[in-house]
């Protein structure tokens, strides 16, 4: 159609493409590295699973993920109709031979037809449904509007051709009987003059092929960067979620700064999570924070980290980077970073795997580490931690006052050991079951339970000290990583090879965190075990409850996978089975304590449990279950603040306990419990997040 | 043996930590100089010299009306030098934490802060004090000159009838790189709730401004300082300074009368150090009981105005009602 003007528009569009992306690729390559092709299997699958088959956006939000998704295929499709139509521009006759050819003809003719329906349902939400988690967006119209005119010049350009030379003998007569669309459109033009078929031939032809031209370049230099950079950013994804943050190296003695400080400091995987990012708002949307008006939105963070990136590429190509502002206070400001819980919904809504909690997480380290800025409720907290190994600063020696006055009196560690007997479990309270006399009942049903199946079990008792998930959340790596120590080393000191806890924070962190530090042990929530033992018929239920409702905390759901059990478990000791939250399983909303929040004020927006509570109530049940004691004070703190005092709050532990029908060997109370055919420990979901 | 006390003034006088601290020098039969530093606190060198202090060194001057740690921190160097003196003695007091490490760290001289009982021996200090949030007591003893700082209510205050003499500090004006224009105090009627010998907290179950007004009612009239539960907080019933929990304000005082309030632990973490924990709950079996040294089970609607009426009648002298 036109050689010489074909390669000038090629030859600029590359320009213009490398002009504005080289930038952005420098930026990249300078950052830290932590890209890795580890685990290839696992990328690959990801990739095909995530990035071709759009499975989060389809499973995420149907309608507007189908619409996604049938405009991406149809990217993929159409991408060898591009092809052929820059071919055109050198042979005007081009086409491709043969049934293959024809084939592909109509399948393109469809999808164009398809992509375009798509656009203008992308129109519809965005003009009538306005969805929540969309704003107004320039980028946005320009890439519907370019869309939209690349398939409609397509379908000109082919009814014109068709209408001029796709007449029984002309060259384009066979491409004609292939393409339904194009065909159609040919109908429409044969009446018109034949000047007027040519100047649309020629016309529709170089609009199509310098939007195309256009398009490409505007990816660059807008939030449709994500064309180009979703499909490699789902591939190096974290394959952990982020119940399982990274450990810092503390050691290490040249290390002049910890955390996150400017934007020099993100990683090669954090930039290209910033390239990524389209602004669809997925995450946002169960967002605890961010619905309870909380200057927390993900996607706006992104987006400022995005643009401060760009601003500051001269001082960070040019190594200047003494220049750079720190993030924290005046590129985003600290109510943001301390309001993430750590729920991880952000994280698993997210169809290209931008990664959230550890970014935060590592700018609270450069906070609390290095500035010893952090909110002022933390003090008190980490000096707790320090000298009691609890928040509250406690005395470490009442660790296990919540055994006093026992049936059956639950033995240390240290006991069995110097009597010789053997342990099956430890069972690792944690701070909130050994202090908080709301959660001491919650260590004492689960005691009862382990012993009515004949567990032999342990505590640590004055030995056992806090985990460390709260100083590891709010970036007190020190502080965290001492804790995990002296635990550790209790633990190996006594041979420990099964950790079981009530606390899915415990749990988390003991699992996913301490293993970083040399600690490897099979650890058990206690749901996973009680689970386990009604199913070996080690212990059985009656149906005492009714209306149940269970609410999954983060810690034991999203970041652990375990939804199944604590709901087998509730279905067994209720008559009419376990009822949900609108937002459960992988969409659960959090009850606000997560990631030290538990120990901060609240003070910007409404209540994050409160807004889950009255999501709860809206079902009317008679017991909000959670198997956390975090989640646990919230739902009791948010159940008292709707005036709902009817709803119990009850751990899952506590309902079993309530439920279980007592051999009558144990009526008695004192009889040393015998069982001579132990239960079989199950075993602990190891499974792939989200396999 | 030669004591060098730094005294701390409020409005023109001195405060009674600092007679404390002469009290210690006396009952030790120390020779006992003071630093006197502030604004129109000059005539207060009697009432140090009348409680056993033969010198005081003097700074008296407008720029030093309010603490500001640099040239404090300047004179007291200055009055060490001057007096000769083997130990410093601070109160245990804001003023004490702030510029007692300053001063060891200028002078290079150990210190040993918070201590509740200290005796000079040959050559060396020995001070006791509380350590592990109260659990131990630890003894530590540091070589002379050193610096201690007591808890208040250590030693009395005792007049012994003599009088001092008295030395102009010059001001150290290159120091003065801080200077306080205004303390602003958010005025209460009431008494601070970290200073209060009695606390009246209120929890969730005040359900409104007229509950809440119960609990001042009776605030008022014990003379104590008025606390709340977070819960109490949010809902508007109290205003957010008087929160007293984990993630409020931390009180100890001699009694605490917890009102409608549950005991979470998030809440004891602020108060459990009370010497009486009073606690009146409708639930009998809610934990606050568990840590009270008294309970009534009732309604605090009915029972705390009967409360404040009965101390009322106390006050004024009558019998109590039976």
């Amino acid at each position: 159609m036109g050689p010489i003007l074909i390669t000038l528009m090629l030859i600029a569009a590359l320009a213009a493409f490398g002009y504005y992306g080289k930038d952005k690729l420098n930026l990249l390559l300078r950052a830290r590295k932590d890209i890795t092709f580890d685990n290839l299997p696992e990328r690959v699958k990801g990739l095909l699973v995530y990035g071709l088959g759009q499975k989060r956006l389809i499973t995420g939000d149907p309608s507007s993920g189908w619409m996604h998704a049938l405009i991406f295929w149809g990217f993929l499709i159409l991408l060898i109709r591009s092809l052929t139509l820059i071919a055109m521009g050198y042979v005007e006759h081009f086409h491709i031979p043969t049934f293959v050819g024809a084939g592909y003809n109509i399948l393109k003719d469809v999808t164009e037809a398809v992509v375009l329906v798509m656009i203008g349902y992308a129109v519809f939400r965005r003009v009538v449904i306005r969805p929540k988690r969309l704003e107004n967006s320039r980028d946005a119209w320009v890439v519907l509007i370019l869309i939209a005119i690349l398939m409609v010049t397509d379908f000109l350009f082919d009814g014109a051709k068709f209408a001029l030379h796709g007449g029984a003998g002309g060259w384009a007569a066979a491409e004609k009987a292939s393409a339904p669309i194009g065909s159609l459109m040919a109908m429409l033009f044969a009446g018109a003059p034949q000047a007027f078929n040519q100047a649309m031939y020629v016309g529709a032809y170089w609009i199509h092929i310098a939007t195309l031209m256009g398009f490409g370049v505007f990816l660059t230099v807008s939030k449709h960067m994500h064309v180009i950079t979703a499909l490699p950013n789902v591939f190096f994804r974290r394959l952990e979620t982020s119940g399982k943050l990274d450990m810092l190296n503390l050691e290490d003695e040249d290390a002049e700064k910890f955390g996150t400080v400017t934007i020099a400091d993100l990683s090669q995987k954090q930039i290209l999570d910033l390239y990524t990012c389209t602004e669809c708002g997925r995450c946002k949307t169960s967002c605890p924070t961010f619905v309870t008006d909380k200057p927390l939105s993900l996607k706006m963070l992104n987006d400022q980290l995005k643009h401060h990136l760009v601003d500051e590429k001269a001082n960070l190509l040019a190594g200047k980077l003494d220049e750079l502002p720190p993030l924290a206070g005046s590129i985003i400001s600290p109510d943001t970073i301390w309001a993430c819980t750590t729920c991880g919904y952000c994280e698993q809504a997210c169809p290209v795997f931008i990664d959230q909690v550890p970014r935060i997480v590592e700018m609270r380290q450069n906070l609390v580490m290095m500035e010893g800025d952090f909110p002022q409720e933390l003090n008190k907290v980490y000096k707790g931690m320090e000298r009691n190994s609890n928040p509250w600063g406690i005395g470490y020696d009442k660790r296990e006052e919540w055994t006093k006055g026992l049936e059956v009196p639950v033995p240390t560690v240290a006991q069995l050991k110097a009597e010789g007997k053997n342990l099956d479990i430890l069972y690792f309270v944690g701070c909130m079951g050994s202090f908080d006399e709301r959660n001491q009942k919650i260590a004492r049903a689960l005691a009862k339970i382990l012993n009515a199946a004949g567990l032999n079990f342990g505590i640590l008792g004055k030995e056992e000290g806090c985990t460390g998930d709260t100083a590891k959340r709010t970036g007190n790596e020190m502080l965290f990583q001492e804790l995990a120590k002296f635990n550790i080393e209790k633990f190996d000191s006594y041979d420990i090879k099964t950790v079981l806890t009530t606390c899915p924070h415990c749990f988390n962190t003991i699992k996913n965190e301490y293993p970083q530090l040399g600690g490897n042990y099979k650890v058990m929530h206690h749901t996973e075990l009680i689970d386990q033992l009604i199913k070996d018929g080690k212990i059985n239920l009656t149906q005492a409850f009714e209306d149940v409702i269970f609410h999954d905390p983060c810690y034991l759901g999203r970041q652990n996978n375990i939804y199944d059990q604590p709901r087998a478990i509730l279905d067994a000791a209720s008559k009419n089975g376990v009822m949900e939250f609108d937002r459960h399983h992988q969409n659960s909303f959090c009850c606000g304590a997560g990631g030290g929040r538990m120990w901060m004020e609240e003070t910007i927006g409404s209540r994050i449990n409160e807004e889950r509570v009255r999501e709860g109530l809206e079902k009317k049940p008679s017991v909000i279950a959670s198997g956390c004691p975090f989640c646990l004070v919230m739902m009791k703190d948010g159940v008292a603040a709707k005036n709902a005092d009817h709803v119990r709050t009850l751990d899952i532990a506590e309902i079993v306990a309530e439920s279980m029908v007592i051999p009558l060997q144990m009526a008695g109370g004192n009889l040393q419990i015998k069982v001579d055919n132990p239960p079989t420990l199950p075993k602990t979901s190891d499974e792939n997040h989200e396999a | 043996m030669k004591v060098l006390v730094i005294a701390e003034t409020k409005q023109g006088k001195v405060k009674k930590g600092t007679l404390e601290l002469l009290g210690a020098a006396n009952a030790w039969g120390a020779e006992a100089s003071v630093l006197l530093a502030g604004a129109g606190v000059a005539g207060e060198v009697d009432t140090l010299g009348r409680h056993g202090a033969s010198k005081v060194y003097v700074a008296d001057d407008a720029s030093l009306g309010m603490y500001v740690t640099a040239p404090f921190a300047a004179l007291a160097v200055e009055a060490f030098k001057a007096s000769g003196a083997d130990l410093i003695l601070f109160a245990d007091s804001e003023l004490g934490k702030d510029l007692g490490p300053r001063v060891a760290a200028k002078l290079g001289l150990p210190f040993i802060p918070g201590a509740v009982s200290v005796a000079p021996e040959a050559g060396k200090v020995v001070a006791k004090r509380t350590s592990i949030a109260g659990k131990v007591m630890e003894t530590l003893e540091a070589p002379l000159p050193a610096i201690v700082s007591l808890k208040a209510g250590t030693f009395e205050p005792k007049e012994v009838g003599g009088s001092a003499a008295s030395e102009s500090l010059s001001l150290p004006q290159s120091d003065l790189r801080t200077i306080v224009r205004e303390v602003l105090k958010e005025t209460s009627e009431r008494v601070d709730l970290g200073d209060a010998r009695i606390v009246v907290a209120g929890g969730r179950s005040v359900r409104g401004p007229e509950g809440a007004k119960l609990i001042e009612d009776l605030a008022d009239v014990l003379g104590a300082a008025v606390g709340a539960s977070r819960a109490a907080c949010d809902s508007g019933y109290f205003p957010h300074a008087c929160q007293v929990g984990q993630t409020g304000r931390t009180v100890a005082p001699d009694v605490y009368i917890a009102i409608g309030i549950s005991g979470a632990i998030q809440h004891t973490a602020g108060m459990t150090g009370s010497k009486v924990i009073v606690a009146i709950n409708t639930d009998p079996d809610a934990p606050i009981f568990s840590i009270a040294d008294f309970g009534i089970v009732a309604d605090l609607f009915t029972v705390v105005p009967l409360l404040t009426e009965e101390f009322k009648r106390l006050k004024a002298g009558n019998t109590v009602a039976v």
